[in-house]
């Protein structure tokens, strides 16, 4: 077909020029041919995922295991997941009409799913979760939400149960769901001061009650009114030690970092491998010290201070809540740094107000020393550290990491936690490191 | 200082609370006992006992759940506005106090209390916005994301070059903007807490980092 010729010449263009060929093959393509997708041959095993966050580690892991026993996969692993960076995935497995993989396994835009399941039917769309997320281009949750209702063309919903929002696609989806979740652990909150949306019944508008929290008004709810609550789950963490988590209690996987978010992660992946009846023994081999969440958590050491990198996301105040949870399970003396570049590849708006939406107040009397903020948004970003009680006398202001190794070494004391947007992840490292 | 957060867990879709936490920090740098109460759908709300009221944002199904049960409290909250006391609605609460919602076809009655409607685009409309303000010597930053727009006949305007997103009546004020609009506006922070205190003499205090932040704001939105 014409436009899988076209595709995979500029892809392969690109290549020589050294371009990351991740979306603009697929936009040139779909120009000239705007039923190009929809008239392609597509493998019996479709999986899509999709959510606020988590989604391109999710599938990194699922298109891995998949690999791993002897499947070929289409993927868009460069993260390209709007439609052009779909299709780019997709053509450089196809063949004439027909996608020549055993699976594609696609990481999806919560706003452009209905567009992608437009041209192509999904066995599986997996959410992993629903939350305040760049509002200038998003709206806010409800109307994400929305969108991705329109978008559910496929035989199986795999969600996360301990989130009640994601509870309402059983009122919009007459198909399979499946759900997953994690259970009460050393790291579940009674009671959790940041409960900002989805507190209430979405059926009968009474307040949710909580037996316990993972984070905002993630965990284990039910309303005290009427039937809604998380109900049945069907693959569950039960513990987490060592970095090994139980599933079931019987499936044991040793996992490289036991942040929220991996676990979240993981099981989603192990819902998902199980909804397409991989066995347990195939999944675990696969998934054992998987290193895909290395990008967003890293950890060194300098003169012997540990440094750990929390790589979170602008606008998204889940991936910052969950990274200072994660500060927290350190208890001895720590400094911290804040930093971030730009609030948006996407578009040029300056709204901080998520910084707001961030339950810096956790912090407080947790043998903090120092609190470095760093980049152009650093007097926005030490307001809102001042106002969550931290003296302004520990706040150390910085325009960007020039000079941030030897502030730390000086001025700073106890391990060191980069609470990091992506842009800043790598320059700090660089700094902090030694220029290497 | 009694300050009433209504609906705190409900209409919170942008750090709103902060708002909450600039009055009561400032407040007490200038020696005022303040109390807020956190106001949940269901709740009983005594307006007499309030100094200052507070509403933020929601999405548009909470808007209207918040409406729902604020009807009850419609003479009450005339009352309140009416006794010259303090309101203060962001983002598209403002919506609840006009007269009517007018969404597409359907049209919604409001609480009725101050003379103005709201009309409802197809589109969002998301800007950053650094209008110069009716009630601050300094202009207003901030944010904007929301599908109304207010139609008031009244020259009761927020923003001197807009009468569409900002509404001032005695000592209510309703804006489109959303988020911490006290935090990120020290000027016009500074400002409320004299008119709330009813005095120009109130005693110094740190601005410092928020005012660099505004500073770096109105260089960036300019």
């Amino acid at each position: 077909m014409l436009g899988t010729v076209l595709g995979k010449t500029i892809i392969f263009v690109e290549n020589i020029f050294k371009f990351n060929a991740s979306s603009f093959p697929g936009r040139v393509v779909l120009k000239l041919f705007p039923n190009y997708l929809k008239k392609l041959k597509y493998p019996k095993l479709v999986i899509m995922v999709t959510g606020s966050s988590g989604k391109g580690s999710t599938t990194k892991y699922i298109a891995d295991i998949l690999k791993k026993n002897n499947m070929t996969v289409g993927h868009n692993v460069y993260g390209s997941n709007l439609l052009d960076g779909i299709a780019t995935a997709i053509i450089r497995v196809t063949k004439g009409k027909t996608v020549k993989a055993d699976a594609l396994v696609l990481e999806v835009d919560e706003r452009y799913l209905k567009f992608v399941t437009k041209y192509i039917k999904a066995n599986i769309i997996a959410i992993n979760n629903i939350t305040r997320d760049q509002p200038p281009r998003q709206g806010n949750y409800e109307e994400v939400f929305g969108e991705i209702c329109k978008g559910l063309n496929t035989d199986t919903l795999v969600l996360n149960a301990d989130d009640p929002l994601l509870k309402r696609f059983e009122d919009v989806f007459d198909g399979k769901i499946v759900y997953y979740g994690i259970d009460k652990n050393q790291y579940s909150f009674k009671e959790l001061d940041d409960i900002k949306n989805t507190a209430y019944c979405p059926k009968c508008h009474t307040k949710l009650v909580y037996d316990y929290y993972h984070y905002s008004s993630v965990g284990d709810f039910e309303c005290p009114k009427c039937d809604f609550d998380r109900g049945k789950i069907n693959y569950e963490i039960d513990s987490i030690k060592d970095n090994v988590v139980t599933i079931n209690n019987d499936v044991k996987i040793t996992i490289d970092n036991d942040t929220l978010f991996n676990l979240y992660n993981i099981v989603s992946t192990y819902a998902v491998c199980k909804t397409i009846n991989m066995s347990d023994e195939k999944i675990v081999n696969a998934l054992n010290h998987d290193k895909t969440m290395r990008k967003l958590f890293n950890e060194y050491t300098i003169n012997d201070r540990k440094y750990t990198i929390l790589n979170c996301k602008a606008e998204n105040n889940a991936t910052y809540n969950l990274n200072l949870l994660h500060v927290l399970k350190d208890k001895d003396r720590k400094t911290l740094v804040i930093g971030l570049r730009q609030i948006s590849r996407r578009y040029d708006h300056f709204d901080l107000s998520w910084l707001w939406d961030i339950n810096f107040e956790i912090l407080k009397d947790n043998n903090i020393d120092k609190i470095i903020c760093a980049g152009p948004y650093r007097y926005d970003i030490a307001v809102r550290v001042k106002y969550a009680g931290f003296d302004e006398k520990n706040i150390i202001i910085m325009e960007n990491t020039n000079g941030m190794k030897e502030i730390i070494e000086n001025q700073t004391s106890g391990n060191i936690y980069g609470i990091l947007n992506f842009d800043y992840v790598e320059p700090f490292i660089k700094e902090t490191k030694g220029g290497k | 200082m009694n300050i009433g957060y209504i609906y705190y867990d409900l209409l919170n879709l942008y750090g709103d609370d902060g708002n909450v936490k600039a009055l009561k920090q400032r407040l007490t740098n200038q020696g005022v006992k303040v109390n807020i109460d956190y106001i949940s759908l269901g709740d009983i709300i005594n307006f007499a006992k309030y100094d200052i009221v507070y509403i933020g944002s929601g999405t548009d199904d909470n808007l209207l759940i918040a409406l729902d049960y604020l009807k009850e409290y419609k003479s009450d909250i005339k009352r309140y506005i009416n006794g010259n006391k303090f309101f203060l609605a962001t983002g598209n609460s403002v919506e609840l106090f006009g007269k009517y919602i007018q969404k597409g076809e359907e049209k919604l009655e409001a609480l009725d209390i101050l003379n103005y409607y709201t009309e409802y685009n197809d589109s969002r409309i998301v800007n950053d916005i650094n209008y110069s303000c009716t009630q601050s010597s300094k202009n207003i930053i901030g944010f904007e994301n929301h599908r109304g727009h207010i139609i008031s006949k009244e020259k009761n305007f927020l923003y001197k070059d807009d009468n569409k997103y900002g509404v001032v009546y005695n000592n209510f004020i309703g804006t489109y903007l959303i988020g911490p609009l006290l935090i990120r506006n020290p000027y016009f922070l500074e400002e409320y807490i004299k008119r709330l205190l009813n005095t120009e003499n109130i005693k110094e205090d740190n601005y410092y980092l928020e005012i660099e932040a505004y500073k770096k704001a109105v260089e960036l939105i300019e």
